[in-house]
Order: structure tokens, then sequence, then C-alpha cells
């Protein structure tokens, strides 16, 4: 999905309550009109859009499992565009009663737009923030100084992270057909998942497109065979197995092929990567990290020593073939490799 | 020679002559192409010779064999802007016919003697120029063994030629002695005027930044597509020499072998983020440079080399990132 291709026609906001003991249905506060837009404005939802679910955004697609009423109001927007205000004030108040007690109160907004040159559905949950905004006043004397203002309604900065997004298109007829970009800045500490249930299924009634497990072995399985093909120099390719190493074996529960390939390829390897990735249909976008298909390879791969702080890592089939792990009571070395020193080198 | 000799020659050159309109026209159609792809501006012209025209050549210049003596029955003639690009047209000739005779006008004067200028080629059709190319029209092998004649001239040799043709044949009556040479002394300004547009071409291209700055300019023309915007030359000189260098290849390469075949591929939704950003005050003011189709271009292929090498001192990151935002790419 090429999200340089989404843009925005038309807006609406619903202010949607916490749901708790002190808030009923009817304290969401609905637009009856699509709100007015400057281009502007316009751009700017485009691109914070564009940005959260391309920097962290995960392919979705309906779940028919799900009794969420949004992917049939998704629907009947993308085929008649007039429904945007009644539709989206459903989805407001699907929001409103899906929503934990512990969620906050925000906005809901309904983008309707075009990505790839068909009709695309956004939307947003973004929370409110505050701001304090600095104005220059003149003194009745003449002087100058500066009156101190304290915002409280903001909703949407350049920096913004309370911020939910999504957009969806339907390249078919049928309602399974509807597919979509789903993000969450809006991620509380160690998360289990990266995207918070509520939202992705029980609010938008949606799934990932690929399995956390599938997509992950995919991931793993194409990133080495990219650092086997395409990499040539031992050390690089032994830098690049451990980073892989490194990254399956963090406690993060996403994984980003683009932020792996920048934070661990050098410059001049990264597209290549991307490009191989993209041939081999391996996930580019993010993914939920599911080690359950790929554990047993993860682990063999890799060791690291004690005190050296030494990494040894292989194909597994190398490893189990030139490595003999010793126990730790038994009076041979506690690692042996047999093998043959091919190459050397120092550091610099 | 009669009037039954007019008769045998007109008639046997009006039976040829639509095969020799047809190879002047294919070559000048596959010129015009070619020539266009290559970069050279030029203007390409071609005829058959008329009836009339080649009986009198024939018959007052005593041919035995007129239709095969007489070579520019199919003719051709490329008109360029500069002394320098004769070159650059004949390499794009030499892939589209076989050079049978190549002759240089000037080389043909004596250091004292003044007169026409521009080079002439006698050619043949490739057999590749004659089938499989539908642009060009329908396969035509029967071409293959004609010859055409190809003349090639400065604008100012082009000039001079058409002048002195009038002006020395054309006139009912001979031509004064003082006329000729007048007409004759002219062709020295041609020649001290094509030798001064060229080196003033080489002064300018001397500019350490003009190989590059060449390539802006280039895309200027390409910009206007998708903007009525006016790019800020400044603007450019900030960026252009730097990204035009990310693409290690001849910077005259880079828009035909990177930017073109992006352009093609990504139209539609460039035309759409141009119509998008086109009222929008606030807009990154690198999107309406001609240098946005080299960071867009980047962006898509080498994303990591560009934002690695972008001259942060003199462009803030922040101008990069919000071209990729644009684009839908995530840094």
């Amino acid at each position: 999905m090429d999200l340089g291709t989404f843009f925005v026609d038309q807006i609406v906001v619903h202010d949607v309550p916490r749901n708790n003991t002190n808030t009923t249905p009817a304290d969401i506060v609905y637009s009856d009109a699509a709100s007015p837009l400057t281009t502007e404005l316009q751009n700017f939802f485009r691109e914070r859009t564009t940005q959260s679910l391309g920097h962290h955004g995960y392919l979705v697609e309906h779940d028919p499992d799900q009794a969420s009423p949004v992917p049939a109001l998704i629907e009947a927007v993308l085929k008649d565009s007039e429904q945007l205000i009644p539709a989206s004030r459903d989805i407001a108040r699907h929001l409103y009663d899906s929503q934990p007690a512990v969620s906050n109160p925000g906005l809901l907004v309904a983008l309707l737009g075009r990505l790839e040159s068909t009709a695309c559905l956004g939307i947003l949950k973004l929370e409110r923030e505050d701001a304090i905004r600095v104005e220059e006043t003149t003194l009745p004397d003449g002087g100058k100084t500066f009156s101190v203002a304290h915002l409280r309604d903001l909703m949407l900065g350049k920096h913004t992270r309370l911020f939910k997004a999504s957009v969806f298109r339907m390249p078919g007829a049928a309602l399974d057909m509807l597919e979509g970009v789903v993000s969450d800045d809006q991620r509380g500490y160690n998360p289990t998942k990266e995207v918070a249930t509520f939202f992705l299924a029980r609010f938008l009634g949606a799934r990932l497109r690929t399995a956390p497990d599938v997509a992950t072995k995919s991931f793993f399985e194409a990133t080495q065979n990219w650092i086997e093909a395409e990499v040539t120099e031992p050390e690089k390719k032994a830098r690049y197995e451990i980073a892989l190493l490194g990254e399956m074996n963090r406690q993060a529960h996403t994984l980003s092929p683009n932020s792996f390939a920048k934070e661990n390829l050098d410059v001049e390897d990264r597209q290549g990567y991307r490009n191989f990735l993209e041939a081999t249909e391996a996930p580019t976008a993010s993914i939920e990290k599911d080690l359950k298909l790929v554990s047993a390879r993860v682990k063999r791969l890799s060791m690291r020593f004690v005190e050296s702080k030494l990494k040894l890592s292989g194909p597994p089939e190398d490893v189990e073939k030139f490595v003999t792990v010793n126990p730790t009571d038994s009076e041979a070395a506690p690692v042996e490799i047999h093998d043959r020193i091919d190459e050397v080198s120092g550091g610099g | 020679m009669g009037a039954s000799d007019y008769a045998e020659v007109a008639s046997a050159y009006e039976a040829e002559r639509s095969r020799f309109e047809d190879l002047a026209e294919r070559i000048e159609v596959a010129l015009e192409r070619d020539l266009g792809s290559a970069g050279v501006y030029c203007e390409v012209s071609s005829r058959a010779k008329e009836v009339q025209s080649f009986v009198k050549k024939a018959l007052r210049e005593g041919y035995a064999d007129p239709l095969a003596e007489i070579g520019d029955k199919a003719g051709v003639r490329v008109i360029v802007p500069y002394l320098e690009d004769v070159t650059r047209v004949e390499a794009v000739v030499a892939a589209l016919c076989l050079v049978d005779d190549r002759e240089q006008k000037l080389e043909a004067l004596a250091y004292d003697q003044l007169g026409y200028l521009g080079v002439h080629l006698d050619l043949r059709p490739r057999p590749d120029l004659l089938t499989g190319q539908p642009d060009l029209g329908p396969d035509s092998p029967e071409l293959e063994n004609l010859h055409a004649e190809l003349q090639i001239h400065s604008k100012a040799q082009s000039a001079w030629a058409v002048v002195s043709h009038d002006l020395l044949y054309k006139p009912p009556v001979e031509s004064p002695k003082e006329a000729k040479r007048a007409i004759t002394r002219l062709v020295a300004l041609v020649e001290l005027f094509d030798g001064e547009v060229d080196r003033l071409r080489k002064l300018i291209a001397s500019d350490p930044d003009y190989a590059e700055m060449a390539v802006a300019a280039e895309l200027d023309d390409r910009l206007l597509h998708f903007t009525p915007r006016s790019p800020d030359r400044k603007l450019s000189l900030l960026s252009v020499p730097f990204l035009v260098h990310l693409y290690g290849c001849p910077p005259a390469e880079v828009v035909s072998i990177h930017i073109d075949p992006y352009l093609k591929a990504n139209r539609q939704k460039l035309q759409d983020i141009y119509e998008a950003y086109a009222d929008d005050e606030t807009a990154n003011p690198l999107l309406t440079q001609p240098e946005a189709f080299l960071i867009f271009e980047r962006l898509q292929n080498d994303r990591d080399q560009l934002k690695e090498n972008w001259p942060v001192d003199s462009l803030s990151l922040e101008l990069l990132e919000g071209m990729a935002l644009i684009a839908g790419i995530d840094l």
C-alpha cells in the first residue's frame, strides 16, 4: 500500500467521552456536518496520518469473527460518500461502547479520501492535548511583555503521540475484501499487543493480515536468505547474523524490518535488503513478534559467553556440525570449535 | 537529348520516387525520435527530390545512369543550434544507418578559401530501421539498398546556405561579381559566429556546478507539467550538486536513466501530490523545486544514502523529512 497516494477530502469530528459510570452515550457530541477544511489542514491530516501509519502501521483485514459494526459502516461510506456523517456517528458510538473504562476520552475523526486512486476511509482516535501559548503584549505604558495562556483543547500537533490511526479501502465489492493499515502511537509501558486489542478487534472489527508467528518466520527466513545470498564479506555476514538474532531475542513485542535495517545494516546495504524483502514477499511493514515457529532455530544459532561477552553465531547446521558444547561439570573445555582458522582481522 | 529523353528519365524516376519519399520520411521520423531521446534539440526535415529537379540534373549534368548515380534523391536535413551537436547527431545517425561516405565541407576548402559549410553523409538504412518499428510505420524491407543524403548544418551554416543559394543561383540574371564576393565573404561571419558560440558555451560550462545545475535546468521542464510555480535557483544550488553526485553516473545521464523512468512510473501519484499542495502556503519549499524529483526518486530507491549524505549544514534535515512525508515514505 503506497501511503504517498493517500489524500484527504473531507473530515468529520465527533467528541467521545470516557466510558464509565459517570457518562452515557448521550454525552457523545456528534457533528452534523463535515468540518470546514483549508488545503493546509487537509495536508496536515494527510501527513500526520501517513507518518503514523508509515512508521509503525500494521496491515490488517476484516475479521468476520468480530461483532463490530465498523466494517459494514466503512463499506457504506466507501460505496456512498453521503453516508460519511451518519456512518461516522455510528462509528463514534461504537467507539464509546467498545473502549474500556481506562481509555481516555478523545475525538473520533473520520477522514474520507483516496488511496491509490480509490476511495478510502481513515478513522483516527485523538486525545486532547494541552500546551502553553505565548503572545507578545503591549502594556498600557508602552512596555512589552508576554501573555501566557494554557490551551487545553488542542487535538493534533506535529509531535502528537496520543494517536490511533487507521485507513481502510475495499479493492473488491465484498466486505471480506476490506483491507487497511492500523497504527497505535498510544502504547502503554511494555504492551503485550502493539495495537490495543480493543481498537483493532472490538472496535474496528479487524485482524492482522498475516498471523504474527507466520510473519515473524517469514521475516526471519527472508533476512537470513538475504544475508546468505547478498552479503559477501565474512565479517559483515557475522555482524548481520548476530544483529538478526539480537532482534529476534529482544524483549520488544514488535518487529519493524525498516527499523532493523536502519539500526543494524550499513547504509549501502539497506535499500537492497528492503528490495529483497519486497521481492520475496516477506513483511516490510511492522509485525507483532511471535517466535513460535522459529524459536528453536533462534536459540540454536546464538551463544553468548559469560565472562568475555563473546558471541558465537552461525547457521544451525554448521553450529551443530562444528561446535561441541560440553557439560559444565566435564573436564573438557566448555565449548569446542572443530575447524581451522581461515582469516583473522584486527580492529579499527 | 530531346523530349523523349525528358519523358524517359522523368518516367523512370516517377516510378521510383515514392520509395525515396518513404525512405526519407522514415529516417526523418527515426531521427526525431532518437535525437529527442538523446537530448539533442534540433530541426529535422526531409524530402524526395522533385521530378523536375531530378530530370534537370540528369540531363544537364550528363549522367549515364541518373537513377543510380544521383545521390540526393532521398534527402534529410538536420539543423542543430551548436556545432558541437554535430558529432552527437552523427552518432545517432550511425546507429540507424550505414554511412557509406562522409564529407566535411570545411575540410575540402583550402586555408584561403571560403565556401559552403556543413557535413554531408551518404546513407543506407540498417535492416533494424526498416522492420519491427511500428512507430515508424509498416515494415519496409524493400528500402534496404536505397541511398539517402543527410546534411547536418548549424543554424548559422543553414542560414548562409539558404541565402547564398537564393542570391547566387535563383536570380534570372547572373549575379554581379561584387554580389558574389559579398555573399561569399559572409560565410566568414558564419565561421566566426559558430566559433564564438562554441567558445562561450565552453566558458559557461567551466563553472564547477555547471554539469549538476544543467540537470536542474532539464528537470525544470518536467516540473512545469506539475506546477506553474517558479523555482528558486539559489535554493537549487544548495542541494542539486550533492543530489546529482548520489547517482554515481555522469550528470548528463541522471535524468534519462533515473528520473524519466521514475516520473513515468509515478506520474499519477505526483500529479495528485502537486494538486493537493497547489494552494498550500505551508508546503515544503523543496516541493516546487526541480530537485524535488531527485529527492523523490532517491527516497524511493535509496533513501538511506540520501539521508546519510543530506547537506545538513545548508539544508535542515526537516526539509528532507517533510519531503518523505509528502511521498509517504518512512525515513
